[in-house]
């Protein structure tokens, strides 16, 4: 018999990026880095335990904007001659670095880790949703939905209808992809305010996440903090996250990631190798860019670029299990105390983004599935469970209102409002208040209801909290900006030749191309409540 | 960014080399190879461009999602040709509105657009100065007069967003634009919707209320519980009514809670009240030196007109002050007497006295009494109400002294 419970969470999601027609667009490597370094390793890491016969079970969202992504038959080509390429590059390190014996050796790590790449890709048919979907067919992961697009909900919250139509959106499209309905929603950055529970008990779902001051600042104050989810006066349960576990991941300073014998995400090989050599690999222009083949270890904490010894995958694989075994004993640890004080068996809920696990901390993945089979056979303080699986077994808990926040830097709205990016709010109301507005339109033809569902994929679009974000942390902000005015100008056009009673198909055509996500939409999911 | 840098630097001429180099202000590159002015001008661009580095200032798990975005320097091109002609997003609607959303507890960001057309007009009937009007309307229905609290900020004429200091977390606001007249009228010239802001300290409230909701079950349209506020829950000093105890738990009282928000947020969250460092809301790198101070000294404006860069507050210097109301009940009875205030049953002292301390927010408070004899046939009752109002609120703690700028 254990004494408590650990969840954990892994968070996945991209912006939605897609460019059919432009030759070359960065910004779509996102979703190819993301694909070679994290999901499929993930994938991997799933088969393996099964394989292996271990119940695992981990709660994992699945973003509309990421699903329809890996879905989409534009973006697998792409991906596929993406990989080929890293394939015909890996191929020349292994000639250039023959007389190299450290470097040979990590050429022959990346031939391997590109080569496992293509064959999960292909025992998928280049469809990592389904997948994922089996996964959770067998009981061991538990996919949530999110916002349609990631929007932030708290700085709409004036607007229902699109808070709204950001999870009627999401909901409908997981039926589409996973072939039931979501239980559970990741909140877009855990993003919370008084009033949500509501709608997200309408939209049929049963749980959401928010982060520890959630719980903690929620009225009546709940009896177990963090440790225990929370009812909602709408049923709807709030599972609050666990500041401990989270820090020793996340911190650059005193997380596992930053540890020396770790693989340096900052020194690339599309930045160090010799300009002639790699420009094929570059962008388009001659630009260069990060190519996800990386030689070196962190080193030291503290050390300059230039410093940095070569990486050994055999010693960071070695690290990694040691700091599952830390991670393990620090949540027996918490979990004894946690139910001494509580006398009920705790939940910590250890949230984080999936893309965290190989992306930025590349040994990630070898940290979890050390970590998912030491607790399976090394313990029996905790059980690892996900979320539906919980509350299934534990359907009794305290009735709270749960406090606004989000999991943002100060833990409340101003990573997404402030100086860099307020301005994107006049336009995003805006367009939000006329969204609502032609939404009482029936059409009158087949062209505009077209034009009224695409108007609503636009405002959809506008409203990721990636590009406030991006903004933000001063990465790619033109992309961002870009991205922005454009779904918003395009919305603006539909708006205008709706009034105006004249489309332009051809115009309309191309932007629904462009802009294809949610083929279900229905632009009516903006009538008021 | 300059047309020259759309093109990778290692295919550049040493001309074209030199024209950068000159633009990043790399000194003495005349004289430099190809390659020496190539080290220069990536250093240059690696200062200016910190984000690539770990130096940022960001917060360690921002700066990790941050990494999903980090492939390389993209260089700005149309992306397509859908939206040549789309022409620019407008300086404004053309309509008067004005919008407030939270940015955390002490914080909220104003923006408004007002056409100069409007404001003449309300000028013309009387309007002197532009001013903000910052109103409290938690659980009311708002008319315009009935708030809590209100607070006004004069503003300047060429402003057009705002940050807000708010008076009290975890309140629900409601803000107007408008002008004064010289006799203190106040003419609207556009009032937001009411958003809440999040709160600043955990609640005081202790109620636990336990229930079972099966998971199969479908919570659509469904309310499944009412939660009582509390008048009758406020509690310091071990005053508190013990909270009720449904479930045959047993043996509640405040340790519980205490030790689990205490050690899940760390002992500054029960000290400060405050988890996230909320009382230093404004990172130093935004105090720019650019900030323009309303007369009054608490709201803040950018002078920049349609660019979106507000400034919070500049230099800061603080003062602070506490003041609030609590409400003490007590009486007596028979000590087997069941006493209930609001429907809640409390405890009696063992010679049947009860004395109870209550938090007094803005608003009407309405305590019925009633007690029933051991017997269950004989009642008494008293309700009593207290109605307290805040007409001014201009204060704060210590620990979150608000930023003023001089």
């Amino acid at each position: 018999m254990t004494l408590g419970y650990l969840a954990l969470v892994l968070h996945a999601h991209l912006p939605f990026v897609r460019h059919p027609g432009s030759d070359f667009v960065l910004e779509e490597e996102w979703l190819y880095e993301a694909i070679t370094e994290t999901y499929v390793p993930l994938i991997n890491m799933f088969e393996g335990l099964v394989a292996d016969g271990i119940d695992f079970k981990i709660t994992m969202s699945m973003t509309p904007p990421l699903v329809s992504m890996l879905r989409d038959p534009y973006l697998q080509d792409k991906y596929e001659l993406h990989l080929t390429q890293l394939e015909e590059l890996t191929a020349k390190e292994l000639v250039r670095t023959k007389n190299h014996g450290h470097l040979n050796y990590l050429a022959q790590h990346y031939e391997t880790y590109f080569r496992t790449a293509r064959e999960t890709w292909k025992r998928y048919d280049g469809d990592l949703v389904k997948a994922f979907k089996q996964f959770q067919d067998s009981g061991n992961l538990d996919i949530l939905t999110c916002g349609a697009t990631h929007g932030y909900l708290p700085l709409m919250q004036m607007y229902p209808q699109a808070v709204w139509s950001q999870l009627k959106t999401a909901a409908d499209h997981y039926g589409e992809n996973f072939g039931c309905e979501p239980k559970g929603i990741w909140l877009p950055e855990c993003g919370f305010y008084p009033g949500l529970e509501r709608m997200l008990a309408d939209v049929g779902l049963r749980y959401f996440l928010t982060d520890a001051h959630g719980l903690l600042y929620a009225r009546p104050r709940p009896r177990y903090g963090a440790y225990a989810p929370i009812f909602t006066t709408s049923g709807v349960a709030a599972f609050g996250r666990d500041q401990e576990s989270s820090q020793q991941v996340w911190s650059a300073e005193v997380g596992y990631p930053g540890d020396p014998v770790y693989r340096e995400f900052y020194k690339d090989l599309g930045y160090e190798a010799e300009y002639e050599y790699i420009k094929p690999y570059a962008q388009p222009n001659g630009t260069r860019k990060n190519v996800g083949i990386k030689y070196h270890k962190i080193t030291s904490r503290q050390g300059d670029m230039g410093g940095k010894d070569y990486y050994d995958p055999y010693w960071a694989r070695e690290k990694a299990a040691e700091h599952s075994t830390n991670f393990m004993f620090n949540r027996q640890r918490q979990i004894e105390y946690l139910h001494g004080v509580m006398g009920r068996p705790p939940i910590v809920v250890s949230p984080y983004d999936a893309e965290l696990f190989g992306h930025w901390w590349y040994e990630g993945p070898w940290f979890l599935d050390y970590l998912i089979r030491k607790s399976h056979f090394d313990q029996n303080v905790y059980q690892m469970t996900h979320l539906a699986d919980y509350l299934g077994a534990n359907p009794t808990q305290q009735v709270c209102h749960p406090a606004q926040s989000s999991w943002g830097a100060k833990g409340f709205h101003e990573f997404w409002l402030n100086e860099t990016n307020a301005w994107i709010y006049p336009h995003l109301h805006k367009a939000t208040e006329r969204m609502i507005d032609l939404a009482r339109r029936e059409p009158v033809d087949e062209i505009e209801w077209r034009a009224l569902n695409q108007a609503a994929r636009e405002v959809l679009l506008a409203q990721s909290s990636d590009w406030a974000f991006i903004m933000r942390t001063g990465t790619m902000v033109p992309y961002a900006v870009r991205r922005t005015r454009s779904h918003l100008l395009r919305f603006n056009r539909i708006w205008e030749s709706m009034n105006e009673g004249k489309i332009d198909t051809e115009w309309l055509e191309k932007v629904e191309a462009a802009d294809n996500i949610f083929p279900g939409i229905n632009y009516r999911s903006y009538r008021p409540l | 960014m300059s047309p020259n840098e759309q093109w990778s630097l290692e295919e550049m001429t040493l001309r074209q080399l030199r024209a950068v180099a000159q633009q990043y202000k790399v000194s003495r590159y005349s004289r430099m190879t190809k390659s020496e002015l190539l080290e220069a001008i990536q250093e240059a661009q690696a200062q200016q461009q910190p984000s690539l580095r770990r130096s940022r200032s960001l917060e360690a798990q921002a700066e990790v999602e941050d990494t999903k975005f980090q492939v390389g320097a993209s260089p700005e091109s149309d992306l397509t040709d859908i939206d040549a002609d789309l022409g620019d997003l407008p300086g404004g609607y053309g309509e008067s509105r004005i919008v407030i959303l939270p940015r955390d507890p002490q914080w909220a960001y104003v923006y408004w657009d007002v056409p100069s057309d409007h404001r003449e007009q309300v000028r013309a009937a009387g309007g002197t100065q532009l001013a903000l009007r910052l109103y409290d309307v938690t659980d009311l229905d708002f008319n315009g007069y009935n708030g809590h609290s209100v607070q006004e900020l004069p503003c300047d004429e060429l402003a057009r967003e705002w940050y807000v200091p708010i008076p009290v977390s975890d309140r629900d606001f409601v803000v107007d634009i408008g002008y004064r007249t010289a006799n203190g009228t106040w003419l609207v010239l556009a009032r937001s919707a009411s958003v809440k802001v999040p709160p600043m300290y955990p609640s005081d409230w202790l109620d636990d209320r336990f229930i079972t909701i099966p998971f199969d079950m479908d919570l659509r349209g469904k309310t499944i519980y009412t939660l009582v506020p509390p008048y009758a829950a406020a509690a310091r000093g071990g005053l508190a009514p013990r909270a009720a105890t449904g479930n045959g738990n047993g043996g509640y009282g405040t340790s519980t809670h205490e030790t689990l928000f205490e050690y899940a947020g760390g002992p500054e969250a029960a000290v400060a009240g405050s988890l996230f460092g909320s009382h230093q809301q404004v990172p130093s790198e935004f105090m720019g030196g650019d900030s323009l101070l309303t007369p009054s000294g608490v709201g803040l404006f950018s002078g920049s007109l349609f660019s979106g860069a507000s400034v919070p507050p500049g230099r800061q210097r603080g003062f602070w002050l506490v003041a609030d109301a609590e409400l003490i009940i007590y009486g007596a009875t028979e000590p087997d007497a069941d006493v209930t205030i609001g429907g809640q049953r409390i405890e009696l002292a063992p010679d049947g006295t009860f004395r109870f301390q209550y938090a007094f927010p803005d608003g009407l408070q309405n305590f019925p009494i009633e007690a029933v004899a051991a017997d269950g046939e004989q009642r008494r009752a008293v309700t009593m109400r207290f109605m307290r109002s805040t007409p001014l609120r201009n204060t704060n703690t210590k620990v979150e002294v608000k930023l003023e700028a001089y």
